[in-house]
């Protein structure tokens, strides 16, 4: 079927891209930009690996398609730090609690985390729990991954 | 997991999407958060010809109120209902109902109107449609259209939508309780996992005359008990009927639990169904009757 060509701002820059509807806004980002940050698990809207902002909140990019993202800002993890290369407060606090052990769920993590904590910069327990409740994760049992987004929002939240 | 190749367009009126259904002779589909279709996309259990995209709809972007109802446009999203004031207080049921819908992240996508359209059988927003008497606001070939929530639902995601049309918003009604009498409503789901489909889940809406301590008016619902989301009648009447309505809660718990007929599957026995349903049933009635002496809709 026909390639649609589609504009789009991510972490600041804009691309010019010509893709078939059916590519995913994850298989986008990953396979056309290269931007691999961004994890794909279940492909399917399950497990939230996928998770980045589109126009400032918090989707799940394997049930969005790129085509719908024309036009759109889109927010990865590699957009995360203002920089590039320092890591945010609570991507810091992810190191310090050992919010991650093989960092599989960790991007999605991080952009769930930070859209809460912009909305609410001092989010009780629950709430995190609330909030990062799409979000799977294998490894840490999920109680480290609460201490940092709770020690990001003592340190300075997202910034 | 990729789906199969698809034709897409995104109209800027209703119109030219109406025409673009039109065209693709019943293989057209429309998408508004996708958070349903996306996953059918993704798994090829749906192979549309063409996705009609509706985000740019900017018309049907809002939550309207009026004097006796609520209108819903169709690219809504889940969240900004979540977040509406009117919704908090003119549909305190569908504001009870909205967090217990998948996560916050996919409520930031789907919409409501989708979600009502979608007609799965374990999803809460049909059971709200249904306790509320909804109307779903239609757009096709032959013009507009109007259908009501019972007459709606065929059946297991199955609707009385025709593949050329468009729902373009879900009317709430929601009259002002008269005066002496208040709204309030209980949601409550059991699933496998938070955010995940329901195994089951209740509904109750009350509008109880709080110095007589009697219900004036009863809704009663569940879903994930049959292909389509149920009210019962019997035990709405019961309600309205009681001297002391939280003596007959357990009742008309039991009764309803007695009224279902559920299948069996993976997740829960017919009998385990049954059971969870009679549970929840009671606990959101006490729930609504406790709300509305302690004078708060919400959560
Ligand atoms: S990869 Fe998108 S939710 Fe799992
Ligand atoms: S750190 Fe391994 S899945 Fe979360």
């Amino acid at each position: 079927m026909n390639d649609y060509a589609i504009s789009v701002i991510v972490n600041g820059v804009t691309y010019e891209r010509r893709i078939p509807p059916r590519r995913s806004l994850v298989d986008f980002l990953r396979d056309d930009l290269a931007l691999t940050g961004t994890h794909v698990g279940c492909e399917h809207g399950i497990c939230g690996a996928c998770t980045v902002m589109l126009d400032g909140v918090p989707i799940r990019s394997c049930i969005v398609y790129a085509v719908q993202a024309d036009g759109a800002s889109i927010t990865t993890v590699e957009g995360l730090s203002p920089d590039g290369s320092t890591l945010t407060p609570l991507q810091d606090a992810f190191v310090e609690c050992h919010g991650l052990q093989c960092g599989f769920c960790t991007p999605g993590m991080l952009i769930a985390a930070t859209a809460l904590l912009r909305e609410k910069p001092d989010p009780s327990a629950d709430e995190i729990r609330d909030e990062l409740g799409g979000n799977i994760c294998r490894c840490t049992g999920y109680q480290q991954i609460v201490e940092a987004v709770q020690l990001a929002a003592r340190t300075g939240g997202t910034r | 997991m990729k789906p199969v190749d698809f034709g897409y367009v995104r109209p800027l009126t209703i119109a030219d999407a109406v025409t673009a259904l039109a065209c693709a002779q019943g293989e057209g589909k429309v998408i508004a958060g996708g958070q349903s279709l996306g996953p059918l996309l993704n798994m090829r259990l749906v192979r549309p010809a063409l996705l009609v995209d509706v985000n740019a709809l900017a018309e049907l972007a809002a939550i309207e109120e009026g004097e006796l109802e609520v209108r819903i446009g169709a690219i809504v999203r889940q969240r900004g209902a979540e977040r509406s004031a009117v919704v908090a207080g003119r549909l305190p049921l569908l504001a009870e109902a909205l967090p217990y819908i998948g996560h916050v992240q996919t409520r930031n996508r789907g919409t409501v109107v989708g979600s009502v359209v979608h007609a799965d059988p374990s999803a809460e927003l049909p059971l709200v449609a249904l306790c509320l008497d909804a109307i779903v606001e239609i757009v096709g070939p032959a013009g507009n259209r109007e259908a009501s929530i019972p007459d709606f639902y065929e059946g297991y995601l199955s609707t009385d939508l025709a593949p050329d049309e468009l729902a373009v918003a879900v009317r709430f009604p929601a009259p002002a309780p008269p005066s002496g009498i208040v709204r309030a409503a209980a949601f409550a789901e059991m699933a496998r996992r938070e955010g995940d489909f329901a195994i089951v889940a209740a509904a109750a809406q009350l509008d109880v005359d709080v110095a007589a301590r009697r219900v004036v008016d009863a809704r009663v619902g569940l879903t994930g008990v049959a292909g389509v989301p149920l009210r019962f009648a019997a035990a709405e009447t019961a309600l309205r009927n009681a001297a002391e309505p939280p003596r007959v809660f357990a009742s008309v718990a039991e009764t309803v639990s007695d009224e279902i007929d559920p299948d069996s599957d993976l997740h829960a026995t017919a009998a385990y169904r049954r059971s969870v349903a009679r549970v929840l049933v009671s606990r959101v009635l006490e729930r609504a009757w406790l709300r509305a002496f302690a004078g708060e809709n919400g959560p």
